[in-house]
C-alpha cells in the first residue's frame, strides 16, 4: 500500500513538473478599433468595424484549440483626433488591448506614444501616407497609398486639359496630403492651382465659389466630407458648370444630400471588387450582406479593414506555436507583420514594407453616376 | 514433435519471411521516399516558382510595353503594374531566397539566383523609372520624356527582361528534366517494391502452403485415424485399439482414445448388466400389476389412457391396445355421465372411493368399485385407478335389502299381533275377574275353604295375567306415542321422583343425579327408561345397606352416554345376557315382585333411540346399567 501510495505520489509530482515546464499558451488576445461611428465620415468607421467583426467571427469560428480566442472592442471618435487617445486608453483600461485598428490619420499621430509605452501594435486600415510611414515601428498601414490615390485625381485634370483648378480642403491630415498630392502633380504639369482649407463646421462656400469663378477656375476638387456637399450646391448655383472632381470620402449620404444631387457628375478616386481579386472580394460582400443585411455603401473602407484584420488573424494563428519565451508579443507580432511579402487579400496581393506601410491596393478612377452608383473612367 | 512445435515453426519461417519483405521493403520506400522528397522539396516548388517567375516577367514586360507604347492604357493595367513591381517581384524575389537555402549550393537554381535577383532588381528599378516618367498626357507628348521612356523599354528593360527570361527558361528546362528523372526514379522504385512484394509474397505463399500441407498431414493423419476409430466405437466395437506413434499431443490423445474405449467397454457392460436388472424389475412390476385382483388403469392429464392390465380387459372386454389410449369417459355408463359422475369433491381433490356403472365394450353396464390415487410419473401428473367388478355384492345388498324389508314387514306384524293379542286377552281376562269377584261377594258364605282358595288362586292369577298383559301391551306401544322433542332430563327426574316418592321414601333410599343434559328423544319412553332403572336399583337393594342410586352421564363426538349406579344386589356375569329378554326373570316373584318385562322395555325404548344398554355388575356390591343417545338423532 505504502508502495503504491509512493509511485503514484512519484507520477504526480512528475506530470506537474512537467505541467510546469509546459510552455503557457496565450488563450485570448484583445484587438481594439477607434473609428467613426458618429458624426462625420460614419462611412470610414461604421463599415469597417463591421468587416472587422466578421473577421474576427470567421477567424474564432474556424480557430483550433492551440490558437487563440480574439476578442475585439470597437470604440468611437467621432473622427476628431482629440478623441484618438482617451479611445485608446480607454480599451486598455477596460480590455487590455494588445492590438488597435485606428482610421484617422491624425488620430493614429496621437496615440503613438503611448503604443510604444503600452507595447502595443497599432494597425491603420484606412489611409497609407509619407506621414504614417515615417511613424514608429509599432505602426502598420494596411490600405491604399493616399497620396498615389489622390495623384490620380491630378493626371485627370491634366488629361482634360484643365488651366486653373480649385482644390477644397478639410483641415485634417489625410485631406492635407490628398490635396498635396494633386496641387504637387498640378504644378509640376504648369496647372494653376489654389487649395482652399475650410472650416471644420462650415457650411457657406459662396464667397469662396464667386471669386473662383470671376477668376475663370474650370476645374474644382472638393477633397473633404460631407459638408462639402454644401459647397458643390453652391457652386452650381451660382452657374458653375466645370468639372467637379472628390476624394475617397465621396460616397456618403450626408454628402449626397447636403449637395442636394449636384454631386452626381464628380469623378473620384475609388475602389470596387474589380480593382482588387474579384472573386474574393465578391464573396465577402456576399457574407457582409448576410451578416449584417446589406453591402455597405461604400465598399473600400470595409474591405480595407477586412484585409488589414485577416493578415494579423492570420499571423496571430501561429502566435502559440511561433513565439519564443523571449519574445514579447509586440516584437512578435511586429516582426510577423514584417515578414508579410504576400497576401491575398480582398483588395489585392498585399505585401508589407520595411517602414510598416503596405503595397498592393491602388485605387481608379470613378464618377459617381447616381447617389450610390459609381462608373469606371474610360480615359 | 509436438503440433505446438510444428505450428511454431511454420509460423516461425513465414514470419520471418515477411520480416524479411518488411525490411525490404523498408529500404526500397526508404528509397523511393527519398526521391519523393527531392520531388518534392527541390523539383516542384523550384518549377512552380520558375512558371510563376516566368509568367509575371512576361506580363510585366506586356505592361510596360503597353503603359510606353499606348497613350490611353488603362488605370488598371497601370495598377496591375504597380502591383507587380511593388508586391508580385519582391516576393518571387524573396521566395527565391528562401527557396535556395533549402537547396544545396551546387543546384542550378542556387548558383543562378543571385543573377535572378540583381535582374529583377533592374527591372523593378526600370519600371517604377518608367512610372515615374509617363504619368500624365502631358508626359506622352513631351518627346524628351518619351524618347528616354523608349529608350528604355527598348534597350534596358528588354535587355533585362530577355535575359531574366533566358535563365528562368533554362533553369525551367533544366528542372523539368531533374522533375522528370525523380518520377522516373519514383515509378522505378515503386515498381521495385511492388515486385518485391509480388516475389516474396509469392514464396512466402508457396513455403506457407508447403508447411501448412505438412503440418496439416502430420495432424490429420492421426486424426483419421481417431476419427475411424470413434466412428468403430460408435457402432458397439470397443476393440478398436489405434496407435499413434511418437510423442505428441496427438499420440497422447491416442492413448487416452484407447483408455477412453477401454472404460467406455467397462461401462457399457455395467450399464448392460443394469439394463438387465431393471428389466427384471420392471418384468416383476409388471407381474405384480398383471396379477393385481382389481383392474388397474392410468390415465394421463387428459384422461387418456396410459396402462392397463389383464384383470382391465377382463373386466372392460376390450385388449389392452385397444385400451391405451382411450378416454376414461368411454369406460363409465352413459347414465353416470349424465348425471354428473364428478371424481372430485368440493375442494377439487380426488375423491378416494366411489361406485358408479362402468361401461364395457359391448355397452354392457357394470357396477364398479373405483380407487382413485394422483401419482407424478416422469413429473407428469397422472391417475391411478384400481376397479373391482362389485356385481356380486351389488346382488347380495339387493338380497339383503329384500330380506330387511321382509324382516321389518313380519316385526310389524309382530307388534301388531302382540297389540291385538294385548288387547283382546284383556276382555275375557276382565269378565274372568269381574266374575270370580262377583262369586266371592254374592257366594262368599256358601264357598268352603277350599274353593275360597281356589278362587283366590284364580283371582291371583288373573291379576297377574292382567298384568303380563298390560306389560305386553306397553312393550307393543312403545314409539309410537308421539315425535322426536328436545327433552329436559333434569325436568323429567324430577317428575319421577315425585312419582317414586313413596318407594324411595320406605326404602330410605337416597338417589343423587348431577345436572344432565336437554337431548333429542321420545319424551315418555325416556321418563319409562328412567323410571324403570331407578325403580330396579331401588327394589333389587341390599337389606343390610342404605340403598344408593346415582345418575351421573358422560359424552363424546357423537353420544350422551348416561350411567344409572346403584349399591344393591348386583347380577352375575353369567346371568347378564337375560335380564333385556322380556319376561325372564332371575328372582322368584316372592323375593321380588315384577312381571319380568322392565328391563325388555329399556333395551327396546334404547334401540328406539338408536343406542344401546349394557351393564357392568359385581355382586354383592351393586351394578351399573348404561346407555347412549345420539346427540344428533334423526
Amino acid at each position: 500500500m505504502i508502495v503504491k501510495i509512493r509511485t503514484i505520489s512519484t507520477l504526480l509530482i512528475f506530470f506537474m513538473l512537467f505541467q510546469s515546464c509546459k510552455k503557457e499558451e496565450i488563450q485570448e488576445i484583445n484587438i481594439g478599433y477607434i473609428g467613426p461611428l458618429s458624426t462625420r465620415a460614419t462611412d470610414l468607421g461604421i463599415g469597417p468595424s463591421q468587416a472587422m467583426k466578421l473577421a474576427v467571427k470567421e477567424y474564432n469560428k474556424n480557430r483550433t484549440n492551440n490558437e487563440p480566442k480574439v476578442n475585439l472592442f470597437i470604440e468611437d471618435d467621432k473622427w476628431e483626433k482629440s478623441n484618438a487617445l482617451p479611445s485608446y486608453n480607454k480599451l486598455r483600461k477596460e480590455h487590455n488591448i494588445d492590438i488597435v485598428f485606428i482610421s484617422n490619420t491624425d488620430g493614429t499621430v496621437a496615440i503613438q506614444d503611448a503604443l510604444l509605452k503600452d507595447g502595443v501594435i497599432a494597425i491603420n486600415p484606412l489611409n497609407n501616407d509619407q506621414l504614417l510611414a515615417s511613424l514608429n515601428e509599432n505602426t502598420f498601414m494596411i490600405a491604399k497609398s493616399t497620396e498615389e490615390a489622390n495623384q490620380v485625381i491630378g493626371v485627370r485634370m491634366v488629361e482634360l486639359d484643365l488651366k486653373n483648378v480649385v482644390i477644397f480642403q478639410y483641415p485634417n491630415d489625410f485631406m492635407s496630403r490628398a490635396a498635396n498630392a494633386v496641387q504637387e502633380l498640378l504644378n509640376e504639369n504648369g496647372v494653376k492651382n489654389k487649395i482652399v482649407t475650410i472650416d471644420k463646421e462650415q457650411v457657406d462656400f459662396n464667397e469662396y465659389l464667386k471669386a473662383a469663378k470671376d477668376d475663370g477656375v474650370d476645374g474644382y476638387a472638393f477633397f473633404g466630407y460631407k459638408e462639402l456637399g454644401f459647397a458643390m450646391k453652391q457652386g452650381r448655383d451660382l452657374g458653375i458648370d466645370v468639372p467637379y472632381f472628390g476624394s475617397t470620402t465621396l460616397l456618403s449620404p450626408d454628402f449626397y444630400n447636403n449637395s442636394q444631387g449636384t454631386i452626381i457628375g464628380t469623378e473620384c478616386t475609388f475602389f470596387t471588387p474589380p480593382d482588387g481579386n474579384y472573386i474574393l472580394a465578391h464573396q465577402f460582400l456576399k457574407n457582409f450582406a448576410n451578416e449584417y443585411g446589406e453591402e455597405p455603401l461604400s465598399v473600400w473602407p470595409p474591405m480595407q479593414a477586412y484585409d488589414a484584420t485577416n493578415i494579423v488573424l492570420h499571423e496571430l494563428k501561429d502566435l502559440n506555436t511561433t513565439k519564443k519565451e523571449s519574445e514579447t508579443f509586440e516584437e512578435w507580432l511586429r516582426n510577423r507583420l514584417f515578414s508579410v511579402h504576400y497576401y491575398q487579400g480582398i483588395c489585392g496581393n498585399i505585401s508589407i514594407t520595411e517602414d510598416g506601410s503596405s503595397r498592393g491596393i491602388y485605387f481608379s478612377l470613378y464618377k459617381l453616376i447616381s447617389e450610390d452608383k459609381l462608373i469606371k473612367v474610360k480615359r | 514433435m509436438k503440433i505446438r512445435n510444428k505450428l511454431i515453426l511454420g509460423f516461425g519461417i513465414i514470419i520471418s519471411i515477411l520480416i524479411a519483405e518488411i525490411i525490404l521493403n523498408q529500404l526500397i520506400n526508404q528509397k523511393a521516399n527519398t526521391t519523393y522528397q527531392k520531388l518534392k522539396v527541390e523539383a516542384l516548388p523550384t518549377l512552380y516558382l520558375l512558371d510563376q517567375y516566368k509568367a509575371i516577367n512576361k506580363e510585366l514586360f506586356l505592361l510596360t510595353s503597353n503603359k510606353v507604347y499606348n497613350i490611353n492604357s488603362s488605370l488598371s493595367s497601370q495598377n496591375r503594374l504597380k502591383g507587380i513591381i511593388e508586391v508580385e517581384l519582391p516576393y518571387l524575389k524573396s521566395e527565391l531566397a528562401f527557396l535556395t537555402r533549402k537547396l544545396e549550393k551546387n543546384e542550378e537554381i542556387v548558383l543562378q539566383s543571385p543573377e535572378i535577383i540583381d535582374l529583377t532588381n533592374e527591372i523593378i528599378l526600370l519600371g517604377e523609372k518608367l512610372d515615374n516618367i509617363l504619368i500624365t498626357k502631358e508626359d506622352y507628348q513631351n518627346p524628351v520624356k518619351l524618347q528616354q521612356a523608349y529608350h528604355i523599354i527598348e534597350n534596358d528593360f528588354s535587355r533585362a527582361h530577355s535575359a531574366l527570361n533566358l535563365i528562368l527558361e533554362g533553369l525551367d528546362l533544366q528542372y523539368s528534366h531533374v522533375l522528370e528523372e525523380f518520377q522516373d526514379k519514383f515509378s522505378q522504385d515503386l515498381t521495385q517494391m511492388s515486385n518485391i512484394i509480388l516475389i516474396t509474397g509469392i514464396i512466402g505463399i508457396l513455403i506457407g502452403l508447403s508447411i501448412a500441407f505438412l503440418v496439416i498431414q502430420s495432424i490429420s493423419k492421426p486424426l483419421v485415424a481417431l476419427n475411424n476409430a470413434a466412428l468403430a466405437v460408435s457402432k458397439g466395437n470397443y476393440d478398436n485399439v489405434i496407435s499413434i506413434e511418437g510423442k505428441g499431443e496427438l499420440a497422447t490423445l491416442g492413448k487416452s482414445f484407447n483408455i477412453m474405449t477401454t472404460s467406455l467397454k467397462e461401462n457399457f457392460k455395467l450399464i448392460e448388466k443394469n439394463n438387465e436388472h431393471i428389466k427384471q424389475q420392471e418384468k416383476r412390476f409388471r407381474k405384480v400389476i398383471e396379477a393385481s385382483p382389481s383392474a388397474i388403469i392410468l390415465t394421463n392429464a387428459e384422461r387418456k389412457i396410459e396402462l392397463a392390465n389383464l384383470q382391465a380387459e377382463v373386466l372392460f372386454k376390450y385388449s389392452k391396445r385397444e385400451l391405451i389410449g382411450k378416454s376414461i369417459e368411454d369406460l363409465i355408463a352413459t347414465k353416470e355421465l349424465e348425471s354428473g359422475l364428478n371424481f372430485k369433491d368440493d375442494t377439487n381433490k380426488l375423491k378416494p372411493l366411489q361406485e358408479f356403472y362402468a361401461l364395457d365394450k359391448f355397452t354392457n353396464e357394470i357396477p364398479v368399485e373405483v380407487r382413485l390415487n394422483k401419482i407424478t410419473i416422469d413429473n407428469k401428473e397422472m391417475t391411478l385407478a384400481s376397479v373391482v367388478d362389485i356385481t356380486q355384492r351389488k346382488t347380495q345388498e339387493i338380497e339383503i335389502n329384500k330380506y330387511l324389508e321382509q324382516l321389518k314387514f313380519k316385526n310389524k306384524e309382530l307388534e301388531q299381533f302382540s297389540y291385538i293379542t294385548s288387547h283382546d286377552l284383556q276382555e275375557p281376562l276382565k269378565t274372568v275377574v269381574s266374575f270370580i269377584n262377583l262369586i266371592d261377594i254374592e257366594y262368599k258364605d256358601s264357598l268352603n275353604d277350599n274353593l275360597a282358595t281356589y278362587f283366590n288362586y284364580i283371582r291371583g292369577a288373573s291379576n297377574r295375567m292382567s298384568m303380563l298383559i298390560n306389560g305386553l301391551l306397553e312393550y307393543s306401544r312403545i314409539g309410537h306415542s308421539c315425535d322426536l322433542d328436545k327433552v329436559d332430563l333434569n325436568e323429567l327426574l324430577s317428575g319421577i321422583y315425585v312419582d317414586l316418592s313413596h318407594k324411595i321414601k320406605n326404602s330410605n333410599a337416597q338417589v343423587t343425579s348431577q345436572k344432565l343434559p336437554e337431548v333429542r328423544g321420545y319424551k315418555l319412553e325416556l321418563r319409562l327408561l328412567f323410571q324403570n332403572l331407578i325403580t330396579n336399583a331401588v327394589k333389587f337393594r341390599r337389606s343390610d345397606v342404605v340403598p344408593s342410586v346415582n345418575i351421573s352421564f358422560t359424552e363424546d363426538s357423537h353420544n350422551w352416554i348416561f350411567h344409572i349406579k346403584d349399591n344393591g344386589i348386583g347380577i352375575k356375569e353369567e346371568l347378564q345376557n337375560k335380564i333385556f329378554v322380556i319376561f325372564q326373570r332371575l328372582h322368584h316373584r316372592n323375593t321380588y315382585e315384577g312381571t319380568g318385562i322392565g328391563l325388555a322395555h329399556c333395551k327396546k325404548i334404547i334401540e328406539l333411540h338408536q343406542g344401546k344398554i349394557w351393564l357392568t355388575s359385581n355382586p354383592g356390591k351393586g351394578c351399573i346399567f348404561s346407555f347412549n343417545i345420539p346427540k344428533n338423532l334423526v
